[in-house]
């Protein structure tokens, strides 16, 4: 099992957080995990930056970079 | 300086060369060629992505499609707008949305509307005459690709499909108001006329999303007897089952394509029509010399000019990018005609400046109107963006694909083909059709010249990612697929 870490977060925010989203996540970790895995997550970025790399490389092979 | 009102008119699929004011030889725009005369007219206005899933970012929030990641649509949860901005201002604010679904409050379009209608609820279900998956269609389909194997039974089969099509749309009296699949302009208009009826002298900010010319093309039969077309709803039918089939050869489907070209101009004739009947209300009601109005299209149109039909991600031909864009101020602007290219991205901040108002700082565009008065615009490359094959957006799985971009400006145009990791150059000044791109060894300064530009672009796009706007859109996703799932279970 992946390993936990403690956080402290203000009580009246996570009491708004279960308010607005307390049907859709089981609680609050699971909506902070999400958003913590969205911030984090990098198929997209990846994508942006293999298509910067292939870029770089038509330029460089056209000797412009 | 009191603000100006501003009505802002896209029209779905509406491609440049089909209208009257940028060389179309068919009379299918009389109001607006009139009009053009009168104001300032983008003759190289280039949309920011195509269809319009990946346009209307660009339109209404200045903002590139892929700019959240490519992974999000719409626009954000409190993503800054041209609708926001005017409402902040004090304009009253309404959407008039001809039924388009990527255009619904789903996408967050409806922000910034003190009124926001998208007709969804009036579209039937299901296109007429498609194909189910009973005996009959099984058997359909058996036939048809019994038939397929040699041209001769081909085309006996495509002339039985004619018939049994005509036997249908017979027995069941379609017309071509029955076939519509989105409201027409005319309904639009109507209820955007008692919306502004309803006003007093504050001023407004109008939206009307128009879906006339989109397939399937089922155009109002005053349209085409105005345009002198004896289609009739039978054969609107035949050509619409035809048109939409994904296996037809090209060349088969070439017999059919004036035809097809016939329904879709009737559409933007209607469209016309009713602008010129909106801009007469506005004149009775003197709100006319009051207002900016701007008119263009979120995306073109194919009809197998390089074989493709309708308007998907696939290749960005100038057929899909290039859009008319007429912009009328009456007391301010006269006839005016910029020659550069001009994204549609520049189009919300333009627009603000003519009403007298500043933009968001989210804004990623930048206005050119008092440049339009001096006629000294810079000539710069617009980039066109979009997910390449994403034919299904609400799939998460077909958003996260390769880029399909384009650099265009007013001589060359690259397409870069990221999942191939190639690049077609074309130069358009001695090919506007874009029937071959240039061999890979020509013209390399040139190249090197708009891949720059394409580097300089997807690297703002990576620094200057919105964490907030992005993990607000993955939210609303999130939230809108537990309601779906909810409402099924």
């Amino acid at each position: 099992m992946t390993k936990v870490r403690t956080v402290s977060l203000p009580q009246d925010l996570c009491a708004e957080a279960e308010r607005q989203f307390g049907g859709r996540f089981d609680n609050i970790e699971a909506l902070l995990t999400f958003v913590l895995q969205e911030i984090t997550k990098a198929d997209t970025s990846l994508l942006d930056q293999a298509e910067e790399q292939i870029i770089e490389k038509r330029l460089k092979d056209l000797g412009y970079l | 300086m009191k603000p100006r009102s501003l009505i802002l008119v896209t029209v779905d699929c509406l491609r440049a060369d089909h209208v009257g004011f940028l060389g179309y030889s068919r009379p299918v725009t009389p109001f607006l060629d009139s009009l053009a005369e009168k104001s300032a007219v983008f003759t190289d206005a280039i949309v920011a992505g195509a269809p319009t899933y990946f346009s209307f970012p660009a339109i209404l929030a200045s903002r590139y499609p892929l700019a959240l990641g490519r992974d999000i649509l719409g626009i954000a949860p409190h993503e800054q707008t041209i609708a926001s901005a005017l409402k902040n201002a004090g304009h009253r604010t309404a959407a008039f949305v001809a039924g388009n679904p990527y255009l619904s409050s789903r996408f967050g379009y409806n922000q910034g509307f003190d009124s926001f209608h998208d007709f969804l609820n009036s579209i039937p279900d299901g296109e007429p005459l498609s194909p189910g998956n009973g005996f009959k269609s099984t058997f359909n389909r058996f036939v048809q690709s019994s038939a397929s194997h040699n041209s001769l039974t081909a085309d006996a089969y495509e002339e039985l499909y004619f018939w049994y099509c005509q036997w249908r749309s017979a027995a069941e009296g379609f017309s071509m108001d029955a076939l519509r699949r989105y409201p027409a302009a005319d309904v639009v208009v109507d209820q955007a006329c008692s919306w502004l009826n309803e006003l007093a002298k504050e001023p407004f900010f109008l939206w009307l999303h128009l879906m006339d010319p989109h397939h399937p093309y089922y155009p109002s039969g005053d349209a085409l007897s105005a345009l002198k077309s004896k289609i009739s709803p039978r054969r609107a039918v035949f050509l619409n089952s035809l048109w939409n089939r994904g296996h037809v050869a090209v060349r088969r489907l070439e017999r059919y394509r004036e035809e097809v070209v016939s329904l879709y101009d009737a559409g933007i004739y209607w469209v016309d029509k009713q602008i010129s009947r909106l801009a007469g209300f506005l004149k009775q009601s003197q709100f006319w010399d009051e207002l900016v109005f701007a008119i263009t299209a979120d995306h073109g149109e194919e009809f197998l000019e390089h074989g493709a039909r309708y308007h998907s991600p696939m290749s960005l031909p100038e057929q899909l990018i290039h859009v008319p864009l007429l912009l009328h101020v009456p007391a301010l602007l006269g006839k005016q005609r910029v020659r550069t290219p001009f994204s549609l991205l520049h189009l919300a901040p333009t627009l603000l400046d003519a009403v007298g108002l500043p933009s968001p700082t989210s804004f990623q565009g930048r206005s050119f109107w008092p440049r339009i008065f001096t006629g000294e615009l810079p000539s710069e490359p617009a980039v066109v963006e979009c997910v390449e094959a994403c034919t299904n957006p609400l799939r998460r799985e077909d958003r996260i694909r390769p880029r399909l971009m384009a650099v265009r400006d007013q001589s060359y145009k690259l397409v870069i083909n990221f999942r191939e990791e190639s690049e077609r150059l074309y130069d358009l000044k001695n090919d506007p059709e874009e029937r071959a791109a240039l061999p890979l060894g020509d013209l390399p300064k040139e190249r090197a010249r708009l891949l720059q530009v394409a580097r300089e672009h997807l690297q703002k796009t990576s620094r200057n990612l919105t964490v907030d706007l992005r993990l607000r859109s993955r939210l609303r996703e999130l939230q809108q697929s537990a309601e779906l799932k909810a409402r099924v279970l």
